[in-house]
């Protein structure tokens, strides 16, 4: 699935948060967007959605612009994990997983059982299958991550977008989600975007980091080859070290 | 599921045992043509009207709820009821008698809903905007009431007044059979709305990122709320807090969240029956209108259902 953003601008009250970010996502690999607060890299992921229209320049899937399709076509394309998702009252594990099915039901097509096995491989990958009937408010905060990340599953797209998935996670449930991510990539070829705050956790699990400033693209490409301390010190504005690994699995970064 | 059922089956049970109270209110009707008359032409069409009406409201009540993601946010508070009420007296006042009470009702409505959703508009209609700007032309327009309240002459003031505490005493066959047409529409068009209703409730941008327009089932939601109160307020005047407690104890006794519209229905209904029972009681040798009652249990009831969900966290 080919997700091509091109040439992306958006004014917000005179402030340009968009300037010109071009992007072509590479299909079925994991590509972080790092930056500073205020970059743009959340908006850049929100026009990904379609949640955002840029004044001009746009994002095309499959050579279709988004404005072009329907909210439920866009929705059957991509699926998006919002910065902090909003846990329905009262809902169960299932329950929350089921609502990943939005796109592919309706008034009058309800769940069949195809969406049920749907959402039973979403629980099994998820390692949440023996929770299912747990309600989600009574999980601990990596566990209902990882109940979020199975709605987007059973949404069932070729594209998942996650806004900081790691935001308000102590660090063991940050590699707990970034790995189930990884994994997911890697059993299903499914195409992956996400901001990410930490710069060494984006090196260890992505394949592609995109650095955002200032609503411009500063760089793009493998960990190695773009993460180095002046790339960092251009995007952040301090300086930064910056020290290859000894397994080779890409670079440390840490303050001068 | 089996919960869902029960409740629904205990609301219905329980509706009917009230209706049936209310039939017999006042002692049993004598078994002439006399009795069967008051019967036939007023008892039945006065419980009938009480728990359509009541089902309105509730249904009203829950759409408005579940669209603007708020407990409090009812047709009454945030101004569509208080604008068909603010137009009936000013219909009063102007004709001096009831005669257009249902247009004015109907006119004043929507077009306070018309004015609230307008103001709200930008951004997709955010949920907060419009209850603040709501609740802003309700107290206007209760305000707009008062004044045309007390520039009324005495006996016109008066029947403005009794209009405006709701009551089911002038129930009529013709009242019935609209009320039922406006509940069966009403309905069926809630019912259209129910699934994506239901799935408002992890905000709008997951809403829209799931494939739904969170913007347009607001607006449908809160249109058709303003119809239902509208014409709850023609047929019978305002009867506070039924709006508000039918979608919020339904939800209590399901313990689930979403629209619940059966049961916000069927809840309104047995509110509004239980009011109209409470209406039959002597009073200091006289009796209250049923509006007078819901407003008196609920704000209590308001205040216990607001204390039992925070408890409960």
């Amino acid at each position: 699935m080919a997700l091509i953003l091109s040439d992306l601008r958006l004014d917000l009250s005179g402030r340009a948060i968009l300037d010109g970010i071009a992007l072509d996502i590479a299909p079925g690999r994991v590509t972080a967007l790092i930056g500073p607060n205020g970059s743009g890299k959340s908006t850049t992921l929100r026009a990904m959605a379609g949640l955002v229209s840029p004044d001009s320049g746009g994002v095309s899937l499959n050579g279709t612009p988004l404005p072009q399709m329907s909210r439920r076509e866009i929705a059957r394309a991509l699926a998006f994990l919002p910065q902090s998702p909003i846990l329905p009252e009262g809902i169960t594990v299932r329950g929350l997983v089921e609502r990943g099915r939005t796109p592919h039901l309706g008034s009058f097509r309800p769940m069949t059982a195809t969406d049920r096995a749907v959402v039973d491989r979403a629980l099994d990958r998820t390692g949440l299958t023996a929770l299912a009937a747990r309600r989600a408010a009574t999980l601990s905060g990596g566990q209902r991550q990882r109940a979020f990340i199975a709605m987007t599953l059973a949404q069932d797209t070729p594209v998942l977008l996650l806004d900081e998935p790691t935001t308000f996670l102590d660090l063991p449930y940050q590699i707990e989600v970034l790995r189930l991510v990884r994994a997911l990539n890697q059993d299903s070829g499914q195409t992956v975007v996400m901001v990410l705050h930490d710069i060494n956790l984006a090196c260890r699990f992505a394949d592609r980091v995109v650095g955002i400033r200032a609503g411009q693209v500063l760089f793009d490409g493998t960990p190695e080859e773009v993460v180095t301390g002046t790339s960092l010190e251009a995007l952040y504005g301090c300086p930064l070290t910056v020290i290859p690994l000894p397994d080779g699995r890409g670079p440390m970064v840490l303050p001068e | 599921m089996s919960r869902a059922r029960t409740v629904t089956m205990a609301l219905a049970l329980g509706g009917l045992l009230l209706a049936a109270l209310l039939l017999l209110a006042g002692g049993a009707p004598g078994r002439d043509a006399t009795g069967a008359a008051i019967l036939l032409h007023i008892r039945l069409p006065r419980v009938l009207l009480a728990a359509l009406v009541g089902a309105m409201l509730g249904l009203s009540g829950t759409l408005l709820q579940t669209v603007l993601r708020n407990p409090l946010a009812t047709p009454d508070v945030v101004g569509f009821g208080g604008g068909a009420a603010a137009a009936v007296a000013a219909s009063i006042a102007v004709t001096g008698g009831l005669g257009l009470v249902l247009p004015a009702a109907l006119a004043g409505g929507l077009a306070s809903a018309a004015l609230i959703l307008g103001l709200a508009a930008r951004g997709g209609l955010p949920p907060q905007a419009l209850v603040m700007i709501g609740v802003a032309v309700n107290l206007t327009l209760l305000a707009l009431t008062d004044v045309l309240l007390s520039l009324a002459p005495g006996l016109q003031a008066g029947e403005t007044a009794r209009f405006l505490t709701g009551s089911f005493a002038s129930a009529h066959w013709g009242a019935v059979a609209m009320a039922a047409l406006v509940v069966m529409a009403g309905g069926a068009l809630a019912g259209g709305l129910s699934f994506g209703l239901a799935r408002m409730d992890m905000g709008d941008d997951m809403a829209r990122a799931q494939g739904l327009a969170p913007g347009g089932l607001r607006l449908g939601a809160a249109g058709l709320a303003a119809m239902l109160v509208s014409f709850a307020v023609a047929l019978t005047g305002p009867l506070p807090f039924v709006a508000l407690l039918a979608g919020p104890l339904a939800r209590a006794l399901l313990r689930q969240g979403g629209p619940v519209l059966p049961q916000a229905a069927l809840l309104g209904a047995l509110l509004a029956l239980a009011a109209d029972l409470a209406a039959r009681a002597t009073v200091f040798g006289g009796s209250l209108p049923a509006g007078l009652y819901t407003a008196l249990v609920g704000g209590p009831a308001m205040l216990v259902l607001i204390l039992t969900t925070r408890e409960r966290g």
